[in-house]
């Protein structure tokens, strides 16, 4: 693949033998790219040379998919379904109660509740119809960018979709689900319960998934991945993640305190093939056989860490989102939602969403990160460009 | 001196070799360096316009933008989604004029205080039923409940009159407006910087006030509407940006706030609108509420005794004022405004004179023109002490 991708010209060729070892070596002697890459040499430098993008575009075999945010996180990204179905679903077959319930060729109703594809006023499509927001069976609730903009009828519509539709399967951004939950236990609207909730574009705090306990009787699982890198990582029943190990070779570079940062090479994808791409994000591994019984074929992690973006040094370790949350929820479970921002002076301005005046918590986040944290009562966090949430913003 | 006046850049400045002493905030706020800053920021930064930019400075305009609608209902109470971007408190009263599609024999009850920007959209309308002032320009909150008709449709009121300074009990207004099923909106023009607001604990329908008086940028105001009365507000402006579809035959509006916003919007202003509000929340409500009122009891305890004069709500509780005090000062040969101007040549102190948009109030009070001062929290009791020694001088 290297001489074939202009992005990766000049670069050694890949060793002869299937070795592990060999091709560890062989990856690790290559430099890192990241998302700054991919936009720089979007998309000419990352087509194989084989092959005509114009071509398969006007065929509609690829797309291009744009995530916008005023951060790092911008990307446009080459995108096929015939690549993403499977390696989606094979990632889901590491929990088993999810591959009950979706057996191969049976009929599985699905729903997805994330950012809107289209929202505010760039996208020229208006309201759209139940049928035209139902894509390949999947029925896209959403059509807003920022939750807090949804009117108590759009809340209404988007639960009465819900329980028609009674979905087997949901698949949403933690945030979006626990708006939509918190609105449903106020108004003690019952939600139809599906065999399982799929957790993912952006990580899950404890609150979140409180909310989303209370108002909905589905387990709860994780899946870890990006537009760009495809699933990399499925929780299973046992609270683990499993990497998803035919699609991607993975590197975690070490990030001191048992952490790592994930490096993925893809493997086998045909558009935009990614040779050690630093995703940005900041995970726990763990080893060992994991009560689920899955074979210990690959990476496990405990869990995702956060955007590595997103965590602060303090004085000997860094403090990801995740433990943040674990200490800021640990402190006080009123709190709905948080921002840490990291004002002028050092110290740190701790926006909070809940009947609470956010003193403890703040106290918590004050003794993790070793430094000063004030806190202050906000109506709602504010997104980000793209619609997910930064919860450190340095 | 008070430590923030050294945040204002415009209060370091003189006239006629005099520093000047502010006291007209009521008018316009001067801007603190932090609002100064965030809105060249904007225009060094980012410069892009909202809503629409697939690039990264749209983006962050965008971002700035929708940060500062935060900050506004952080500051309030609200949610984002009640926040509807305007360009000043009379626009805000505008807007629901003209979306409450009143018809010219519905009554809309307000006392006889209102700033013009609370009552000439209602006159415009529908029409004004006042409530009575007394003596001392207060309103006698207590008609209220005998205002109320059948063809009500809307109750309103300043939380702080701009002409006497007095906090009205915009609660039981509420209730007693509620109890008859009319909705209530609110003037905060003059309370928004003086008192923490708590929109769900005062339990209004709407709410207006500008930018400028909360040491913000003009030309940005703040219209708030509880979000169960967007369903009964119609379209207002319309243009670009409150557009979901537009095709020859159909239009599709965006969701509120945004379809309340037509054309591109004062960008910069409302980044810089979100920045004082930082400021004064990091500063604390409840600190500059102490302050305001400790002022404005300062205020009337030297400027009663000046000879001749008539405070208005001179008798009303401490408590139950801001850092505003009007009064008429019989001086010969001077009308008020008069007063004010030589108050500025001669001592550089700053003040408003004349009928402050209420001409109602003062052609019931039998007042031709009224001085008011008015304290903020970069101002001291030195300022106050000056300003009543200057007219001392006169009287
Ligand atoms: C009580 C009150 N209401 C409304 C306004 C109108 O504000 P603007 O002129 O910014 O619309 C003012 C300003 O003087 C005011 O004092
Ligand atoms: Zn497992």
């Amino acid at each position: 693949m290297v001489g074939e991708v202009p992005l990766y010209a000049g670069r050694a060729a890949a060793p002869d033998s299937d070795d592990p070892e060999a091709i560890s070596a062989w990856l690790s002697s290559m430099p890192t790219i990241g998302k700054r890459e991919l936009r720089r040499g979007f998309p000419r430098a990352l087509v194989r040379k084989s092959c005509d993008l114009k071509a398969e575009m006007a065929r509609g075999a690829v797309e291009i998919i744009a995530t916008s945010g005023t951060t790092e996180n911008r990307l446009q990204v080459l995108w096929e379904w015939s690549w993403w179905d499977p390696q989606e679903r094979e990632a889901m077959r590491y929990n088993t109660r999810v591959a009950e319930a979706m057996p191969p060729g049976a009929p599985f109703r699905e729903a997805v509740l994330t950012t809107p594809v289209c929202g505010g006023a760039t996208c020229h499509v208006g309201n759209l119809s139940r049928l035209e927001r139902t894509v390949d069976g999947m029925l896209f609730l959403n059509q807003v960018a920022d939750p807090t903009h949804w009117s108590p009828a759009e809340l209404d519509r988007m639960l009465a979709e819900w329980n028609e539709l009674a979905p087997d399967g949901v698949e949403a951004d933690p945030a979006y689900l626990a708006a939509l939950c918190r609105y449903a236990t106020q108004t003690a609207t019952r939600m139809s319960a599906p065999r399982f909730v799929t957790l993912t574009y952006e990580l899950a705090t404890r609150a979140h998934k409180r909310a989303i306990a209370r108002a909905i009787d589905a387990p709860l699982y994780s899946l870890y991945g990006s537009t760009e890198t495809g699933v990399l990582f499925m929780e299973c029943t046992e609270g683990r993640l499993h990497h998803n190990a035919r699609h991607s070779h993975l590197e975690l570079l070490d990030a001191k305190g048992g952490l790592g940062r994930v490096v993925v090479t893809t493997l086998g994808r045909t558009w935009m093939p990614l040779c050690r791409y630093e995703l940005g994000d900041v995970v726990r591994p763990t080893s060992g056989p994991c009560r689920c019984g899955a074979r210990d074929e690959g990476y496990q992690l405990e869990r995702v860490e956060g955007r590595l973006a997103d965590c602060l040094q303090s004085v000997d370790r860094l403090a990801t989102p995740a433990m943040l949350d674990d200490a800021i929820d640990g402190a006080d479970p009123r709190i709905e939602g948080w921002q840490l921002q990291r004002e002028p002076d050092g110290a740190f301005t701790l926006g909070v969403v809940g009947e609470t005046d956010g003193a403890q918590a703040a106290e918590a986040a004050a003794g993790l990160l070793e430094a000063r944290v004030t806190p202050r009562i906000e109506a709602a966090i504010l997104p980000e460009g793209s619609g997910k949430y930064r919860m450190v913003r340095p | 001196m008070n430590d923030y006046k050294n945040s204002f850049p415009l209060l370091q400045r003189e006239l006629d070799g005099q520093p000047i002493t502010y006291l007209d905030s009521a008018s316009t706020t001067p801007k603190p360096k932090v609002v100064i800053d965030a809105v060249t920021r904007y225009y060094t930064e980012m410069g892009a316009n909202v809503h629409r930019g697939v690039h990264p400075l749209g983006e962050a305009s965008t971002a700035a933008y929708e940060r500062a609608r935060y900050s506004v209902a952080a500051l309030i109470g609200a949610l984002p989604s009640e926040i509807v971007f305007t360009r000043n408190a009379t626009e805000s009263f505008n807007l629901v004029a003209q979306g409450l599609a009143l018809s010219l024999d519905d009554e809309v009850v307000f006392p006889a205080s209102e700033h013009h920007s609370n009552y000439m959209p209602w006159r415009q309308v529908a029409k004004p039923v006042l409530v009575d002032i007394d003596d001392e320009t207060v309103p006698r909150y207590s008609q209220l409940k005998e205002r109320i008709t059948k063809r009500t449709k809307l109750v309103t009121l300043a939380h702080v009159s701009n002409v006497n300074g007095v906090i009205a009990p915009v609660e039981e207004w509420v209730e007693t407006a509620h109890a008859a099923g009319v909705p209530v909106m609110i003037d905060a023009s003059q309370s928004v910087s003086h008192l923490p607001i708590d929109v769900k604990k005062i339990g209004c329908d709407f709410l207006a006030f500008s930018s400028h008086k909360l040491f913000g940028p003009s030309g940005v105001g703040i219209l708030y509407v509880r979000r169960e009365r967007f369903d009964s507000l119609k379209l207002y402006n319309v243009g670009g940006g409150m557009v979901a579809y537009n095709s020859e035959d159909r239009f599709e509006a965006r969701e509120a706030p945004f379809r309340y916003e037509a054309g591109t919007p004062n960008i910069e202003g409302a980044i810089g609108l979100g920045a004082a509000i930082e400021m004064v929340r990091s500063i604390g409500m409840d600190k500059i509420a102490a302050h305001s009122r400790a002022l404005g009891e300062m205020l009337v305890r030297e400027l009663k005794p000046l000879s001749g004069a008539r405070v208005l709500g001179a008798s009303v509780a401490p408590e139950r004022r801001v850092a505003l005090c009007t009064l008429s000062l019989p001086v010969p040969s001077m009308t008020q405004a008069n007063i004010a101007r030589l108050l500025a040549d001669s001592h550089a102190i700053l003040v408003s004179g004349g009928f402050h948009c209420a001409h109602v109030l003062h052609h019931r009070a039998q007042l031709d023109g009224t001085l008011r001062a008015s304290a903020h929290l970069f101002n001291d009791e030195a300022d106050i002490e000056r300003l009543a020694s200057a007219l001392r001088d006169l009287v």
